[in-house]
């Protein structure tokens, strides 16, 4: 698939010259990294990514669009290189339709610090603290009648996320025991029941300034394992890998009510192993909610958010519940310098939490540069508080063309 | 569901984002051909630049460029216009950014009703997520966009916010000195205005007895407006930002479909 994807971005980009209106951009940005407690500053994975956008038919009145990018990673720790694509679309405008298809990221979330409704794209968690989308092959198709619009999308393929680096796990505690674990991981071969697919339903009101109400459903895998341990002797254990078919159903809100400020809420149930939605099996239905208040003063914003977690449990353990607030402060310091602090309290856990500090200069046009950190605290049993020792800094000069 | 990370607008904070619509709303002032005569009183010559016609639509290239110490940032974007809420309609706004490359793409859609209130939405290509704005907030005095214009000056002033004095009349041109009536983070401002098209043509902005800033406007005839081509804002602290106005299209008709959150993204 990454092969065909790979020739279907070359072909189109040689195919450029006949479509209208093609445009060639790209960056290059190289990172230096530095965790804390070490004295020297590593390079990391310096990027180079490439893309190539246009739009079919007369530039006035296009009768479609397409996209491609390519991605190139090296990685002077172990002098590999990888190339990749990345979003890589074509759009066609067919009356109150638009249809696209290709790599694509779907985001329906409203919210800002976590997304509840992005169910659609896997993710790249390779650093967790700072999760990307990874594009996947869909179809997909917007319907717009005036305020109203429907997005619906069929992806026939599933992809898994890409897990964190071991140092961001917990320690496996069989292992720690000393068993010896075999690992299956049985990952979804395309079969036409593993078909995801799903729609988001958005309808915008005419309410002091603005008022977006959103209902979301989605039908597909997840794109990340649960682990079902089975002991096998005295000192050996099996772990299943297994990807839950999962049906989620999602409400979100936006109403900016004025004088500076905006509202937002965002809540998904997911029902799993195809168990009720109304009366879902043990462990087998969760329930995650953001709402938040963002303002703004002068030329810095500030944002709050309260997360909520829940996740059915069994009748040993109970269902467990997390309570998480989120702010974030951020703006600009005259045209070329941005600061954003942002931090976040679990409270579920007897109290951890992690503050990020970032901050970008642009040197010129189209030159920046940018820092960014992230730091941990709270006992080592709790959430954050677990990764106190993988606090972490980068330092990132990117150029866009 | 997932960890901690941030969307990143960018250096196009929505706040800075949103006031550089206004900007197409107090540059649009069409003229009048009105002959210089005798001189008139204060009020009247404000009057007559106030009541100028705009065009009922436009779309304008506007590239902005700020300057300090030798050194500058551009960003260029096109704005798509209509409506007038002076007409009772609400006027809409669409632009998208055409450069810097890290911005490019991104787009801005507002609707200002004429009750005064604002719907503002922004789409971040790179998010592939259209974000609604809140506006309103008391942050006038800011700078825009980081640069030597605030948000108040953006957006321009009402007529009725000032108390008008003539100070000179030369070479066709008025001097005119504008007294706020409340609270507008000026002492004074001072307009030159030219009689035979009844544009202004420089302002000084004054504070506390010191002049902190001065504009000056060029204009250029585009069928039958008389718009800015080009206007330069210079602060006493050696900054300035220039904005220059290119490929105007007025009077098109521009249909409800460019609008819309769907014209946004595309």
């Amino acid at each position: 698939m990454k092969r065909f994807l790979i020739t279907l971005f070359i072909s189109a980009s040689l195919c450029a010259p006949w479509l209208s209106a093609q445009d060639f951009s790209g960056s290059m940005e190289a990172r230096l990294g530095w965790s804390w407690g070490a004295s020297d500053l590593a390079p990391q994975t310096q990027v180079a990514e490439g893309r190539v956008d246009g739009r079919i038919g007369p530039a006035d009145l296009p009768c479609g669009q397409y996209s491609a990018r390519v991605k190139v990673v090296f990685d002077p720790a172990t002098a590999a290189s990888s190339l990749s694509l990345g979003e890589a679309w074509i759009k066609l405008f067919a009356g109150p339709f638009d249809l696209s298809f290709g790599n694509q990221v779907v985001a329906w979330s409203v919210c800002d610090a976590f997304w509840p409704s992005d169910v659609v794209n896997p993710w790249d968690m390779s650093l967790p603290v700072d999760p990307v989308r990874m594009p996947v092959p869909l179809a997909r198709a917007l319907w717009t009648c005036g305020p109203i619009s429907l997005d619906l999308v069929v992806h026939p393929w599933w992809f898994a996320a890409v897990t964190p680096a071991s140092r961001w796990l917990p320690s496996n505690a069989l292992a720690d025991a000393g068993f010896t674990l075999t690992f299956a991981d049985n990952k979804p071969a395309f079969d036409w029941e593993n078909v995801a697919y799903g729609g988001h339903l958005k309808a915008s009101v005419d309410l002091l300034q603005g008022l977006d109400l959103g209902a979301t459903f989605h039908r597909g895998r997840l794109s990340t394992a649960r682990s079902v341990v089975a002991i096998t002797g005295m000192s050996s254990a099996a772990i299943d890998l297994e990807y839950d078919p999962a049906t989620m159903v999602g409400a979100d809100l936006v109403l900016a009510p004025g004088a500076g400020f905006l509202l937002k809420t965002e809540w998904a149930y997911t029902a799993l192993r195809d168990t009720s939605l109304l009366e879902p099996e043990a462990d087998a239905a969760t329930l995650e909610g953001v709402s938040g208040l963002e303002y703004s003063i002068g030329s810095f914003q500030v944002i709050g958010e309260y997360v909520y977690d829940w996740a059915k449990g069994n009748t040993a353990l109970g269902d467990t519940e997390r309570h998480s607030a989120v702010l974030i402060l951020s703006g600009d310091v005259g045209s070329r310098l941005s600061l954003k602090v942002a931090g976040i309290y679990d409270f579920s856990d007897g109290g951890s939490g992690m503050v990020t500090p970032q901050i970008s200069y642009t040197l010129a046009d189209g030159l920046s540069l940018a820092c960014v950190s992230w730091f941990f605290m709270g006992d080592p049993a709790t959430r954050y508080g677990a990764w106190k020792d993988n606090a972490l800094g980068r330092i990132s000069l990117k150029y866009s063309f | 569901m997932t960890d901690f990370a941030f969307p990143r607008l960018g250096r196009m904070t929505p706040r800075a984002v949103a006031l550089i619509l206004a900007a197409f709303a107090t540059l649009t002032i069409g003229g009048q051909d009105v002959a210089a005569q005798a001189p008139l009183d204060a009020g009247t010559v404000m009057d007559r630049m106030y009541a100028s016609p705009k065009p009922k639509s436009s779309i304008i290239t506007m590239t902005m460029v700020i300057s300090k110490n030798g050194q500058s940032l551009s960003r260029t974007l096109t704005t798509w216009m209509t409506g007038d809420n002076a007409r009772g309609e609400s006027e809409r706004t669409l632009m998208k950014f055409l450069s810097p490359a890290d911005v490019k793409g991104s787009g801005f859609f507002t609707t200002k009703r004429p009750d005064g209130s604002t719907e503002s939405l922004l789409w971040l290509p790179a998010l592939g997520k259209v974000r609604r704005l809140g506006s309103g907030g008391s942050d006038q005095d800011s700078p825009f966009f980081g640069s030597d214009f605030t948000n108040r000056d953006i957006n321009g002033f009402a007529e009725a916010d000032f108390d008008y004095a003539m100070s000179g009349f030369e070479g066709g041109t008025y001097v005119i000195v504008a007294t706020p009536r409340k609270g507008l983070g000026y002492e004074k401002l001072v307009y030159w205005i030219d009689s035979s098209s009844w544009k202004y043509t420089k302002i000084e902005y004054w504070r506390s007895g010191k002049l902190v800033k001065s504009q000056a406007v060029a204009y250029t005839a585009v069928g039958a407006y008389l718009m800015p081509s080009k206007i330069v804002m210079t602060s006493s602290s050696g900054s300035s930002t220039s904005l220059t106005f290119t490929d105007y299209k007025l009077d098109q008709v521009l249909g409800d479909q460019i609008f819309t959150e769907r014209y946004l993204k595309q």
